[in-house]
């Protein structure tokens, strides 16, 4: 599955409003207002939505580590409970 | 002179058996907005607001700026959003549970400060609990802000915290909803020898007000103007049966507006349909204006609680300009005030009636006339 498309899909699913957003092109991007147009609420939104999605305790929610989204997809995938195949499959199960 | 530019809305006409709860009853019900509601990712109050606050709507406020100040209010309804919270709904399994991930995102001036930044609001971001009386409350607030403060835009959000758990039971330990054990016998309605009361609904309204500017084309309103009052009564869930609240608010909107009571041609009623408000609104309505006719939309869309003023002022103008007044459903009797067939609209100003638990009565006089 794919962080980048993961990450996209998140964001849209949390975001009213996307006219400041830019979808990241690469994962060396970092999670910084003027880099991305997300505020830090749509970042914990965000996140708290790929917490759901790996099924990661949510004690775990400000560690975090937002130098870019690398770092953010590194450790999703280091405290992951679980994990699907696809963005699609990977929402769906999001209730 | 100050306009209804834009008005959206969001509300359900049918209605769900809500049968899981301690007061089984129907409620005006809209599924999608408890998509994601499970597991607290998504929260339904917002997905429903968000509803409203369309593309449209704020590419409109960016696309044309006002010389003036803009303003953002969120007439939120009552204070107590989270729908996990309190006695009421701590059975998880029940169909309209839903739970918070985020506290902190759920606090209304939080949210209103969110959906202002989406406007490009400024000047002024504020919040109002006036329960169900909230977003005709807060048009008293619009006029200020408009009429004292060079404010040329405001722009209304009004909601509530869902229908959910708690205001079902709430709601129905008050027998203030109708109940599923009563329906075989009654319907909802208002203002005849017997009524039980309302439906709940799932309703949202977003609202921009606004002085004449090059942008503002076809005005859906004039707002004349607005008056909030209480009334001597020593319960906060009760009303007096002489409707001195409502008078009050009504007679304070004559003033502040200098239109006459016999003016007044419409009426858009709170009309809950409970025995109190019945008796209460009509005792008003009888002795502060002159010949009216009267509806009311909470039989067609349920008792939207915090949206339910300017949400029901919307439908009203939208009927309006199809030439009707429309009938109060499901009355009982042949009435030609509280209208209980549809009636051809007069011209005139009209006025919208809310009230809200904690002692609050509004009304707002708008005209069609623009």
């Amino acid at each position: 599955m794919d962080f980048i498309e993961l990450f996209d899909a998140c964001v849209r699913e949390n975001k009213p409003r996307l006219d400041k957003y830019t979808k990241p092109k690469s994962l060396d991007v970092t999670l910084k207002e003027e880099d991305i147009g997300l505020d830090s609420l749509d970042v914990t939104l965000t996140f708290v939505m790929l917490f759901e999605i790996y099924g990661i305790p949510e004690t775990e929610d400000f560690n975090v580590p937002t130098e870019s989204l690398r770092h953010v997809r590194d450790y999703m995938w280091e405290n992951k409970q679980r994990d699907f195949d696809t963005v699609e499959a990977a929402m769906e199960a999001v209730t | 002179m100050i306009y209804l530019a834009k008005f959206y809305g969001n509300y359900a006409e049918n209605t769900t058996l809500v049968a899981d709860v301690p007061f089984p009853q129907h409620a005006h019900i809209l599924p999608e907005t408890f998509r994601r509601a499970k597991s607290g990712l998504k929260y339904p109050p917002h997905t429903l607001l968000e509803t409203v606050i369309t593309d449209e709507a704020v590419n409109y406020v960016l696309d044309n700026p006002v010389k003036g100040k803009t303003a953002f209010i969120f007439a939120a309804g009552n204070q107590g959003w989270m729908g996990n919270n309190g006695r009421y709904d701590k059975d998880d399994s029940t169909e309209l549970h839903y739970k918070v991930k985020l506290p902190f995102i759920v606090l209304t001036n939080i949210y209103a400060g969110r959906v202002a930044s989406m406007f490009h609001v400024h000047d002024h971001v504020s919040t109002d609990a006036s329960a169900c009386a909230s977003s005709l409350k807060v048009m008293m607030d619009v006029q200020n802000l408009m009429n004292n403060f060079g404010f040329d835009r405001v722009i209304v959000l009004s909601g509530e915290d869902a229908v959910n758990n708690l205001t079902l039971e709430f709601f129905g330990e008050a027998g203030a909803s109708l109940q599923y054990k009563d329906e075989e016998r009654i319907k909802p309605s208002a203002f005849d020898e017997v009524n039980q009361g309302f439906f709940l609904g799932q309703g949202a309204t977003l609202c921009i007000f606004e002085k004449q500017h090059a942008g503002l084309t076809k005005p859906k309103a004039a707002f004349l103007g607005a008056y909030t009052s209480a009334e001597d009564n020593t319960n906060p869930l009760g009303q007096r049966p002489d409707g001195e609240g409502y008078s009050k608010a009504i007679e304070g909107s004559l003033h502040v507006t200098g239109v006459r009571k016999e003016d007044v041609t419409v009426v858009k009623t709170h009309g809950t349909g409970t025995e109190v408000n019945n008796r209460a609104e009509k005792a008003a309505l009888q002795r502060s204006l002159g010949a009216f006719v009267a509806t009311s939309y909470k039989q067609r869309i349920g008792h939207t609680m915090g949206a339910s003023g300017l949400l029901e002022t919307g439908l009203l103008l939208n009927d309006l300009e199809c030439g009707i007044v429309p009938k109060i459903l499901n009355r009982t009797a042949d009435d030609d005030v509280f209208l209980s067939y549809d009636a051809p609209a007069p011209q005139g100003p009209f006025l919208s009636l809310a009230a809200g638990m904690g002692n609050i009565y509004s009304a707002a006089i708008f005209s069609t006339e623009v």
